[in-house]
């Protein structure tokens, strides 16, 4: 690793804790550990780290509450769960609370640093932002990827999510070429995909949906039917 | 997690129908035996009639009252005419009423003991899904206190391999994989004692045991975890300060005791505990002192509930203080818990029969 990296532990299995934070330090990430939902939430809030690794059975609430609260308070901070449960019904749960990834107890050391390699990749690639092109404009749409939000053609207000804010850089960094669905999950989710690419379908029609005059008919986030997606900021 | 729960709907709702089809059947059936005597009565008296109005014949006949009270003994003679005499109305009346209450009762009587068996059914019905609801409770968080350590004492083991650390380094990553080993057998060695309480097979001896011994070496197994705790320990025993008691059980206790020390000071600056073993009356005390997390005073009999886990950092399965009690209570011993409050460290405290007694129950 390069870049130094704030992450933040929060778990109360503390020998855990320490093994974790301990190889974080040995990639030279900054590290900060907690033991319980109250203070991770606090301290998320106070100063947002780069990564928060979750555990989910905490004292006092749990990680998937951890994760809402911190969504809710509008803080986008990637976060990968750890967990002893791992059930399917744990994944589900820990997406749907705004996890970004989920690795079960007991879990490799090396799974869990390339996974933490993977999303502070995929951060410090959607935070590459060139100055000028900060702003997307397309069609009487802009969007400004630092802030997350922009305004559309009829002059509604658009907050897009950080998932669909991706997407959107995904596209918009190729405007003009074909990009293949696994290159959009491989760059938005990254490592071990775990949606499938219908997940994408539906973010193209979200976009769709706040950014074209006719959803039908788009005329910036074309389908390529079998390949993929194609982006153009203007239409021919 | 919903099947056993609907399926527990499912019977309340067959259970609810049968009460209500017997309530139904037993109203049906006193009402019906009540209309069926209150028939009964209307045709005696509707054939009383009939008797007076052959003495009536009788008596146009020529036929003396004399002879017509011999041929109808019910009958009397009121203003010379001749009625259904006063004593057999009564008589009649009577039948008719005990009839009536012996149903009702019988009825009542019926729907009580219906009720009764029916309530008996719903109580044993919501004691087990209450405890069915505690041991998923229980799976759940023994899941949770298995793997835990499970991933720390692998995380352990691939650093060392992964990075070579130095010695320090490496000696501290092995007395945490040593630690996390030593709660995982102590999981299971409490898993077993439950299941064997459970099934009733624990058979427990009597020897004489040291306690002041049997606490060092029980400490002695914690070493690794006293050490990568930084906890400081201090052992008081009188010397000679021995009980009657099953030396697997003593273990089991002494380990418990020493374990939720453990954990109730792992999140503590400067972690100490403090262990002493003495003679008291006929009973030989061990107290374990810590200060760690403490709780309120109102918990202190809850802690040594089965499956009950406090909140809090490293908080097990919920059985280990219950094994504790039920060790020394099954010896004749008391075990008590105490703390000044959150925060404030906590005080347990088991005392062994010196000599044999028997058990509170």
């Amino acid at each position: 690793m390069s870049a130094q990296s704030r992450i933040l532990i929060v778990e109360d299995e503390r020998n855990l804790a320490l093994g974790i934070a301990e190889n974080l330090r040995a990639e030279a990430h900054a590290v900060e550990c907690v033991d319980d939902g109250e203070r991770a939430v606090e301290r998320i809030l106070q100063a947002v780290p780069d990564l928060v690794l979750l555990d989910v059975m905490l004292p006092g609430i749990d990680g998937f509450e951890v994760c809402r609260r911190v969504r809710s308070a509008g803080c986008n901070v990637p976060v990968l769960f750890l967990t002893a449960k791992g059930g399917v019904d744990d994944r589900v749960q820990g997406l749907e609370a705004g996890g970004d990834d989920y690795l079960a107890k007991p879990f490799q050391l090396r799974e869990l640093l390339a996974r933490v390699t993977a999303i502070l990749r995929r951060q410090r690639w959607y935070g590459e932002v060139p100055g000028a092109e900060r702003v997307l404009r397309f069609g009487g749409n802009e969007f400004d990827f630092r802030s997350f939000a922009g305004r559309s053609f009829d002059g509604r207000e658009q907050v897009l999510t950080q998932r669909e804010a991706m997407i959107l850089k995904a596209l918009a960094e190729r405007a003009g070429e074909v990009i293949s669905r696994e290159d959009v999950l491989e760059k938005v989710w990254g490592y071990d995909v775990y949606p499938s690419t219908r997940t994408i379908d539906n973010f193209i029609l979200r976009l769709r949906k706040r950014f074209e005059r006719d959803p039908e008919q788009p005329r910036h986030f074309h389908t390529v039917r079998g390949v993929g997606y194609r982006f153009t900021s203007e239409p021919a | 997690m919903t099947a056993p729960l609907s399926s527990l709907r499912g019977v309340r709702i067959a259970f609810l129908t049968l009460l209500a089809v017997c309530v139904a059947q037993a109203a049906y059936w006193t009402i019906d035996q009540a209309l069926y005597t209150s028939r009964m009565h209307d045709q005696r008296l509707a054939e009383h009639a009939r008797d007076v109005r052959a003495a009536l014949e009788l008596e146009q006949r020529g036929a003396t009252r004399e002879e017509v009270l011999a041929l109808y003994p019910e009958l009397s003679y009121v203003d010379g005419a001749p009625v259904l005499s006063a004593g057999a109305r009564a008589a009649l009346d009577d039948a008719r009423s005990s009839r009536l209450v012996r149903y009702g009762s019988e009825g009542a009587f019926f729907l009580l003991v219906l009720c009764g068996s029916i309530w008996v059914l719903a109580r044993a019905l919501r004691q087990d899904a209450a405890l069915r609801r505690r041991q998923q409770s229980f799976l759940a968080s023994a899941s949770h206190e298995f793997k835990s350590p499970l991933a720390s004492a692998r995380l352990s083991i691939e650093t060392l391999a992964l990075r070579d650390p130095p010695k320090e380094q490496r000696d501290k990553l092995a007395d945490r994989a040593l630690d996390d080993l030593s709660r995982l057998d102590g999981l299971i060695v409490n898993l077993l004692d439950n299941a064997q309480l459970e099934e009733g097979r624990v058979r427990l001896v009597r020897e004489r045991i040291d306690l002041g011994k049997a606490a060092r070496a029980t400490l002695a197994e914690f070493e690794g975890r006293v050490r990568a705790n930084g906890v400081e320990l201090e052992v008081r025993a009188e010397p000679g300060a021995e009980c009657l008691a099953d030396p697997v059980a003593v273990h089991s206790v002494l380990r418990n005791l020493v374990d939720n020390a453990l954990k109730a000071v792992s999140a503590t600056r400067a972690p100490r505990i403090e262990l002493s073993v003495r003679a008291q009356g006929d009973d030989v005390v061990t107290t374990v002192r810590d200060n760690g997390v403490g709780f309120e005073s109102s918990a202190a009999e809850r802690l040594f509930d089965k499956f009950h886990r406090e909140p809090g950092p490293r908080s097990g399965a919920g059985l280990g203080l219950y094994l504790v009690r039920r060790f020394v209570e099954l010896q004749g011993g008391v075990a008590r818990a105490s703390s000044a409050g959150p925060g404030s460290g906590a005080q347990f405290e088991v005392a062994w029969p010196r000599a044999a007694r028997e058990p509170a129950s």
